[in-house]
Formats: C-alpha cells, structure tokens, sequence
C-alpha cells in the first residue's frame, strides 16, 4: 500500500487532475491524503469518489487547511 | 462512461475558466469531454493567445481578481488550458469564426481540431451533460 500526498492551494480541478493521475497508475488499496484550503473539496472529493468506486476515509482540520484521506478501491479504465 | 459537451462563445477569460473547471472535472472522473469553440472565443485558441485573454469586468475588479489569483496560487487559465490538452479533452474550434476574425487553422494552437455546427449538435444529442458558455 502507497500514501500519496496531494498538498495544494489551486482550484478543485488542478487538484482532482494531480488526483487522476494518482489514480491512474495507482494499486486498489493505495491512500490519497488531500490537503486543501477549500471546505468544499471534501464534499466535491466524497463525490468524486462515489462516482469513481473509491472511499473517503476521514476528514479531518489541520490549521488552515482540510485533510481529506482517501482509499483508492477501484481501478482506472 | 458519461459525456459531457461544452460551447463556449465569449471571449471573456472567465468564461473560459468556468469552462475548462468543467472539463478537467468531468475527465478526473473519466468522462469523455468535447469542448466547442465558437464565435469571438476562438481567439483565445490561437498560438499567440494560448488560453490568455481579458476577463470581462471593470478594470479595478479584474486587476483584483488577477492579484487576487496569484495570491492565492490558483492556476491561470492558460495553465489550465494546457492540463486539458494533456488529458484528452478535446477541442474542436469553429472554423467560420477563425475565418471572420482573420486566422486560418495554421494559428490554432497544436492539438485542437476544426469543426462547425454539426459537430457540436451531434455530439450535444449524444451527451449526457451540454454546458454553454
């Protein structure tokens, strides 16, 4: 199992793209943890991954920033 | 898989950014994206504008929003331009348009396809979502 860290202040779209290419290349199993300045991100991020076939697993405040911890449960077609 | 058509045909840059957050949306969650160019937004798809262009506001609020934008780290839409590319969404410019502002499809930008109106309402009927911008 991996850990990708996605750490970013840009809008949602260049983060979910950072989170595409993850998913890409990524093994079912593998956590994604976004850190984001946007309280939205978590809501769009548990939508993206109920379309996707993936899992949020936490989201949680650290600072300024959401931590939003993701499992990756399905592959990329 | 779902498919999403986007029109756009303004040439304010915001309209622009509205569209390609849209479209890199939908590809990350592996939609087919088709993205129309049309009327005076084709502009903004030549080599020389690559994506860069005014936003339609007063010259105080866009100078804020430009400084705002960079303050915070949010990509321009150049930049977004050029993720898009990248990842498969397609671009189809309205050739009449390139025409009616003095361009031929050597000055589009690489990668980006030439089409008309046919195009955009066949693949609007097929689509599960069509965005006008």
């Amino acid at each position: 199992m991996t850990e990708h860290v996605i750490d970013s202040n840009d809008v949602c779209s260049m983060v979910l793209v950072k989170l595409l290419r993850i998913w890409r290349t990524a093994t079912p199993g593998d956590v994604v943890i976004v850190r984001t300045p946007w309280e939205g991100a978590a809501s769009e991020l548990g939508k993206w991954c109920n379309e996707t076939g993936n899992k949020v697993l936490s989201v949680d405040k650290d600072g300024s920033k959401y931590v939003v911890k993701m499992r990756l449960e399905s592959r990329f077609n | 898989m779902s498919k999403l058509t986007l029109l756009l045909a303004d040439n304010g840059l915001d309209k622009l950014y509205h569209g390609l957050v849209m479209a890199l949306d939908a590809k990350s969650m592996g939609w087919t994206v088709k993205f129309f160019v049309t009327s005076q937004a084709v502009v903004l798809f030549t080599k020389r504008s690559q994506g860069r262009g005014k936003m339609k506001m007063g010259t105080l609020a866009r100078f804020y929003v430009n400084f705002s934008m960079k303050r915070m780290g949010l990509s321009s839409a150049h930049e977004m331009l050029k993720e898009a590319l990248q990842e498969g969404v397609e671009f189809y410019v309205d050739e009449i348009g390139l025409k009616m502002i003095g361009f031929g499809k050597d000055d589009v930008m690489d990668g980006i396809k030439l089409s008309g109106g046919v195009s955009f309402l066949q693949e609007a009927r097929d689509s599960d979502v069509v965005v006008t911008l």
